[in-house]
């Protein structure tokens, strides 16, 4: 079966989550990803210096976050600093309907690959433009990764227990938010052009969809002039309540439990024992129970204390009680039936990595085949391939320009192995 | 100026799970028509609310992810309901059904029936765990799902023994899973066929963990929380400060250039604040991350000096990553997102005349992506719905 997105050929000049994840989406729903890099900079994703590493031992080829972000794409190795492998990337223009970019503002137009110089070229490109801040306004110049981007938009400090320092995220959220909004954004594109044949440019900022991403938070603020406050992980608005992770037996073990529907609430009441709460008229609504949450809290948090959560989640879901184990990524791999029986960690075996887990996608399609099928590239390794098939080069155009340096290739696992 | 997916025609079963995706259509120009059951959305009885005003219309839950969509009620528990609802579906591009696993066939709309309404369509089912499985019929919120997820486990504090684990607020897991709706829709829409897509929002959460499954898959160990930064599988610096004016500052340094580094530690040497930084060993990858504490340390003293603000563009000035710490309410006087044009006015009529809201990160130029209408009031657009089903 074809991938959706068959067809759909994107010149890839993303790095880092935020913007290479992005094009990862659309390489898992069949698009083609032409990754356009170059193993030292302005070119180079300094993603592929970081850890971990295949056998603890650093290299292009050998970086696991890299690999995971950058599944099922092609690497064509260009210097873009020269100006033949400017002129190559431009040649590669009209074969693409995307053109996806992450560098910092500017950038693209130094190589004359800007959205008015690449429309020129391919007047329907849908072209995203992907940074921190985005490309106009007062802080465009400004850098950020995910935790500035989440530190900036109100998402890092509405996270965090009363009365504490914000506890943030723990993870670059925004990088993987990012990532698909990106994504979003290009589709948008590409369902336009497919209505009006026309391209589109777009301006994405990582900190502007973190503050788009406060959800209902955001009118509180502007129309209720409201100051919000973390509350650990109890619902902000009271609209779930009780709404907590409880401590179970076992070193750092936590089941969380939310509850709306008067029904939730009997029946929790009931698996805990708690027959002289099921039976207070103050908590049978959300508001009585918020009034009273510390008191709840206490409740279930003593009755969970001697239990085990995995067991306890199970019998709270069997009676109509919305739980989940507040897991780890090993729980997740190795004791979580849902995710192994939709297959979310697909296994894809590299010569240099080895046999590794990578996540797949959380959608099927009737009809079309979607998810992770191939790993991720070499640096370097489609470049022959695609200048070959795509433009035309003879091979004695491609040796004169690896001898001149302006491309590079790997193709044997010796080349892989030496970057 | 035109908006960009203008020509769509979304409907949206009402419900917790789809009212994320069915706002990424709306505010795009899509017509998205929200079909809610008599009583209307359960999310019209969602905090908060506007101005204490507790009724069905006054939900900035409701408010917010509802903006440029249409209301009609359709009681699917009767023939005729579920005929319209076919005959609405004809015409449409895409059918957001955030309901259990089976709900539509149990009560009498099989997806036979949808196909034979309009083999064009595309159908997205947004469950909590998916159509089928051992946890197919479980229940989830976004405080379960961020557990389950694995969210949940990564984020709190390594300085407060015994403290839980704490969750990212705002409705995330909804945003993580309905964003994924919203691609895999439009997805399906460039291939041209029909299909059902089941979204899984456990799956969704559960892929979104950063670098902890490749260091669980190449170390083996599992990463853990560290207070204000990343989960991680051994201790890592401080990165969050408190400034002057008692705002925090997030202060990572990761691939710090040799010219951002000479920014920062002149900068501190200013101040006469730089102490041992001005050290050149720090140029030395391997002193650099073995004083990483140490670093932070004088950091933390600096910031500890100045105001957040004063931290903040100081900072980016001189090429780093820093940022303030912003509470949502600071977004509405921040100057970069009004120069973005991020903040815009929706019409609510009289009484409440002009109200703003926040508009779309989404920036387009040939096209536009931003709300233009409020909220619909319950059924307000069942008259109009139901006319052009008529001519139809």
């Amino acid at each position: 079966m074809p991938g959706p997105l068959e067809g759909i050929r994107v010149l890839d000049f993303t790095r880092h989550l935020a913007g290479a994840g992005s094009t990862r989406i659309l390489a898992t729903l069949g698009a083609e990803i032409l990754r356009i890099e170059w193993p030292h900079p302005p070119a180079l994703d300094f993603l592929r210096l970081s850890g971990p590493h295949a056998g603890g031992r650093p290299g292009m080829n050998r970086g696991g976050f890299f690999a995971q972000v950058n599944v099922g794409k092609k690497s064509v190795a260009i210097d873009m600093s020269t100006d033949a492998g400017k002129d190559i990337a431009r040649e590669l223009i009209p074969h693409c309907d995307v053109l996806a970019e992450s560098f910092s503002p500017g950038v693209m137009k130094r190589w004359g690959l800007d959205y008015e110089a690449v429309r020129a070229i391919r007047p329907d490109i849908i072209y995203l433009s992907a940074s921190g801040f985005g490309q106009t306004g007062p802080y465009a110049g400004y850098r950020s990764v995910g935790p500035t981007a989440q530190a900036y938009s109100g998402l890092t400090a509405t996270s965090g227990l009363p009365d504490r320092e914000p506890a943030g995220w723990g993870f670059s959220y925004m990088d993987h938010m990012g990532a698909v909004m990106n994504a979003a954004a290009i589709l948008m594109g590409l369902e336009r052009r497919r209505a009006t044949g026309e391209g589109e440019f777009f301006d994405a900022g990582q900190s502007q969809h973190g503050c788009a991403l406060l959800g209902p938070m955001l009118l509180d603020v502007s129309l209720n002039g409201a100051q919000v406050r973390p509350k650990g992980n109890r619902d902000l608005y009271g609209n779930f309540c009780p709404n907590n992770a409880y401590r179970c037996r076992g070193e750092d073990s936590w089941l969380a439990i939310s509850v709306r529907e008067p029904s939730e609430w009997a029946a929790l009441c009931q698996v805990i024992g708690a027959d002289d709460l099921a039976a207070r008229p103050d908590l049978a609504t959300l508001e009585g129970r918020v009034a009273h949450e510390d008191e709840i809290d206490a409740r279930i948090g003593a009755w969970t204390r001697e239990r085990d959560a995995r067991e306890t989640m199970v019998a709270l879901q069997e009676a109509g009680v919305p739980a989940g184990v507040a897991q780890t990524v090993e729980d997740k791999v190795h004791r979580d039936p849902q995710l192994a029986f939709r297959g979310l960690y697909t296994t894809l075996d590299d010569p240099v990595l080895g046999e590794k887990r990578y996540e797949d996608v959380p959608v099927t399609m009737s009809g079309f085949d979607v998810g992770v099928s191939s790993p991720s590239p070499w640096l370097g390794a489609d470049t022959r391939d695609v200048l070959r098939d795509l433009l035309g080069y003879p091979e004695e155009r491609l040796e004169q320009l690896k001898a001149d340096a302006v491309i590079d290739d790997a193709i044997t696992l010796e080349e892989a192995e030496a970057v | 100026m035109s908006r960009t997916l203008e020509h769509l025609t979304v409907v949206e079963l009402a419900g917790p799970r789809t009212e994320w995706c069915g706002k990424l259509f709306a505010q795009a120009g899509a017509r998205v028509v929200l079909v809610e059951p008599p009583g209307g959305a359960e999310t019209r009885g969602y905090a908060p609310w506007f101005r204490e005003r507790r009724d069905g219309e006054s939900s900035l839950h409701f408010w917010h992810y509802n903006t440029d969509k249409e209301s009609t009620v359709l009681d699917l528990h009767t023939e005729e309901g579920r005929e319209a609802f076919l005959r609405l579906l004809a015409a449409a591009d895409v059918l957001l059904d955030g309901g259990e696993p089976g709900g539509l066939e149990g009560l009498g709309v099989t997806r036979e029936a949808i196909e034979e309404a309009n083999d064009r369509l595309v159908h997205v089912a947004l469950t909590p765990f998916g159509q089928e499985g051992p946890m197919a019929s479980w229940l989830g919120s976004d405080l379960v799902h961020q557990a389950l997820g694995g969210q949940l486990m990564m984020n709190g504090y390594d300085d407060m023994p015994a403290s839980p684990p704490v969750n990212g607020q705002g409705n995330q897991a909804g945003h993580m899973a309905g964003s994924w709706a919203f691609i895999a829709a439009l997805t399906a829409l460039q291939a041209g066929k029909g299909t059902f897509i089941d979204l899984s929002v456990h799956d969704a959460c559960a892929g979104m963990t950063e670098n902890a499954l490749p260091q669980f898959d190449y170390t083996g160990k599992v990463v853990t929380r560290r207070t204000g930064r990343h989960a991680s599988i051994a201790p890592t610096p401080a990165w969050q400060h408190r400034a002057a004016d008692g705002r925090y500052i997030n202060a990572q340094l990761v691939n710090v250039s040799p010219r951002a580094w000479e920014g920062l530690v002149s900068w501190l040497d200013e101040h006469g604040m730089a102490e041992d930084l001005t050290d050149p060993k720090y140029f030395v990858p391997e002193i650099f991350r073995e004083e990483a504490d140490h670093i932070s340390e004088v950091i933390g003293r600096f910031v500890a000096t100045k105001t957040a603000d004063e931290i903040f563009h100081g900072a980016q000035a001189r090429a780093l990553i820093f940022s303030s710490i912003l509470y949502p309410k600071d977004l509405l006087d921040d100057p970069h997102l009004a120069a973005r044009d991020f903040w815009i006015e929706l019409d609510h009529g009289e009484p409440d005349g002009a109200l703003r809201y926040a508009g779309s990160a989404f920036v387009a130029q040939n096209s536009e992506v931003r709300p233009r209408r409020r909220a619909p009031h319950l059924d307000e657009h069942g008259d109009a719905v139901r006319q052009q089903e008529d001519q139809a």
